[in-house]
């Protein structure tokens, strides 16, 4: 799968992309929603998940996720979270397909992506 | 009383018990003593007056104005044989006596109503300060929820980053070992992973405790979950204490439907009021209870503490009212459970023994029970009536 990371904290980022290459998926990073949104408008820059942190500097995960359904794009998106009051209802209104609270672990990631890869499953 | 006496009866005691009753009844008597005794005295005629009045006045005290002004008269009328062969036929006197006796009795019956008219207002105005002083205690308990949620938030939220980076390194090194690499290495990665797995719950509790909702719904929820998950909390502090602590859950209790936040602040609460009250005692024990009967749950926290002196078991549900030293106990505790258990249509009950602990139950109705709203506390003198209507 192609991932696109979006999150802010650098070593997060890197780990998850340690993680998620050794998993056998093609990472991208950004470190904000406007750079993630940058990449994405690139017409040859697809993905088959973002995962992006709610809480970052210049635009937050929302307002990514606002932009990237404004669009059309049917991309699943997984938020990420380090605020109390963020319900998955409240992630799903907001057409997040998914959202998983910090501190989270790599199997929280893998478990989520590979309910994605399930027939069936979002974005299939 | 009312087993032997008819109602009226029953009536005329609780007239008699108030203060304008007891100088009534004292007028009555003395006119009684003086009739009894009238050879003795050579001025009757006022003592047979004082008589008549005061019956009169006892009569509309009961009876009210007209009631007490028909009372009055009659009696008085009944009287007039006896003042006839006392001191002849007289038609001033006889005339004047049953009408002031009307007006007396009228009298007393109106008077009888501007005490109990006064003394209506002023329940009322204890009611509505009991209603201000628990609205404004509310209003500071939510407050410092709020305060104490924001507070919670900020800190879950600024330990999620390093905890983040520190459990997905540990997991990332140990991805890393080599397979035949020495065992403790693993197992100290293992130990950060564990315990950054332990910081995560208890950030995950903060968020929970910091969750001020109002319009939060009510959701089915495992009752023994909840009493677990405190007791992980508690746990380690109770031993460190040296409190023998433990849960005996009731296997397969149904699913209850409530505020389980608000539940787990009912009990957070009864357990810190537990340790509290274990700390003084030669014997530390806490043992938290879940069960059903019939249509509710029940959490029972049983402690061997110190237990609550009976003069204090009408007051702890007070708000304001405690024991503890100052800045040890806002005496919020109870009262504020009390109205979460009563939200949920459930109720709070406590037994103690002094120096053989306290034994609080709470009883929650699985049905989903409207919230029964407090009822203001009846009036004194229609409670007895009502007592003497059912008994």
């Amino acid at each position: 799968m192609v991932v696109l990371v979006v999150e802010d904290e650098v070593d997060i980022r890197e780990l998850l992309e340690m993680y998620l290459s050794a998993e056998g998926h093609t990472v991208h990073l950004a470190g904000n929603g406007s750079e993630a949104w940058q990449w994405l408008s690139e017409p040859q820059n697809r993905c088959d998940v973002v995962i992006a942190d709610i809480m970052m500097p210049v635009m937050g995960g929302r307002e990514l996720l606002r932009r990237i359904r404004e669009s059309g794009r049917t991309v699943p998106v997984l938020l990420v979270s380090g605020q109390i009051n963020v319900s998955q209802e409240d992630a799903g209104q907001a057409g997040a397909w998914r959202i998983i609270h910090k501190p989270f672990q790599f199997r929280d990631v893998s478990e989520a992506l590979a309910e994605l890869k399930k027939p069936g499953g979002e974005g299939g | 009383m009312s087993r032997w006496l008819p109602a009226w009866a029953d009536l005329v005691a609780a007239r008699l018990r108030t203060t304008s009753g007891k100088w009534i009844a004292m007028t009555l008597v003395f006119g009684l003593l003086a009739l009894l005794f009238h050879p003795l005295f050579l001025i009757m005629g006022g003592v047979i007056g004082a008589f008549t009045f005061g019956l009169a006045a006892l009569g509309g005290w009961v009876l009210g104005p007209a009631g007490g002004a028909l009372f009055g008269f009659l009696s008085s009328v009944l009287s007039i044989p006896l003042w006839v062969r006392e001191y002849g036929f007289s038609v001033p006197e006889n005339i004047s006596g049953p009408i002031i006796s009307l007006l007396i009795g009228y009298g007393g019956g109106a008077m009888h109503r501007i005490v109990q008219r006064v003394r209506d207002q002023s329940h009322a105005l204890q009611r509505s300060n009991a209603a201000l002083r628990t609205t404004r205690m509310e209003l500071l308990q939510a407050e410092r929820l709020a305060l104490f949620g924001e507070v919670a938030a900020g800190v879950a939220h600024e330990l999620n980053q390093p905890l983040t980076i520190i459990g997905l390194s540990a997991q990332m090194a140990r991805t890393h070992l080599p397979k035949s690499s020495e065992q403790p290495v693993a197992g100290y990665l293992a130990k950060i992973e564990e315990q950054v797995d332990r910081a995560r719950q208890i950030v995950l509790r903060l968020r929970a405790a910091g969750r001020v909702n109002p319009d939060e719904q009510r959701i089915d929820c495992d009752l023994n979950g909840v009493v677990r998950g405190l007791a992980e909390l508690f746990e380690p502090q109770f031993h460190a204490l040296g409190i023998a602590f433990g849960t005996r859950l009731s296997p397969d209790l149904p699913a209850l439907n409530c505020h389980p936040d608000q539940i787990q602040q009912v009990l957070t609460f009864l357990l810190l009021n537990a340790r509290d009250a274990v700390q003084e005692s030669e014997s530390k024990r806490i043992e938290v209870v879940t069960r059903r009967e019939g249509e509710a749950l029940l959490i029972e926290v049983i402690d061997s503490g110190t237990g609550i002196a009976p003069e204090h078991m009408v007051r702890i549900f007070d708000p304001f009212f405690t024991t503890k030293d100052i800045g040890h106990g806002s005496g919020l505790g109870l009262p504020i459970c009390h109205r979460i258990v009563a939200g949920h249509g459930g109720t709070i009950g406590v037994r103690s023994t002094r120096g053989a602990g306290a034994h609080f139950t709470v009883t929650l109705p699985l049905a989903g029970v409207t919230p029964a709203v407090p009822e203001d506390p009846p009036e004194p003198s229609a409670a007895a009536a009502s007592r003497t209507a059912t008994g």
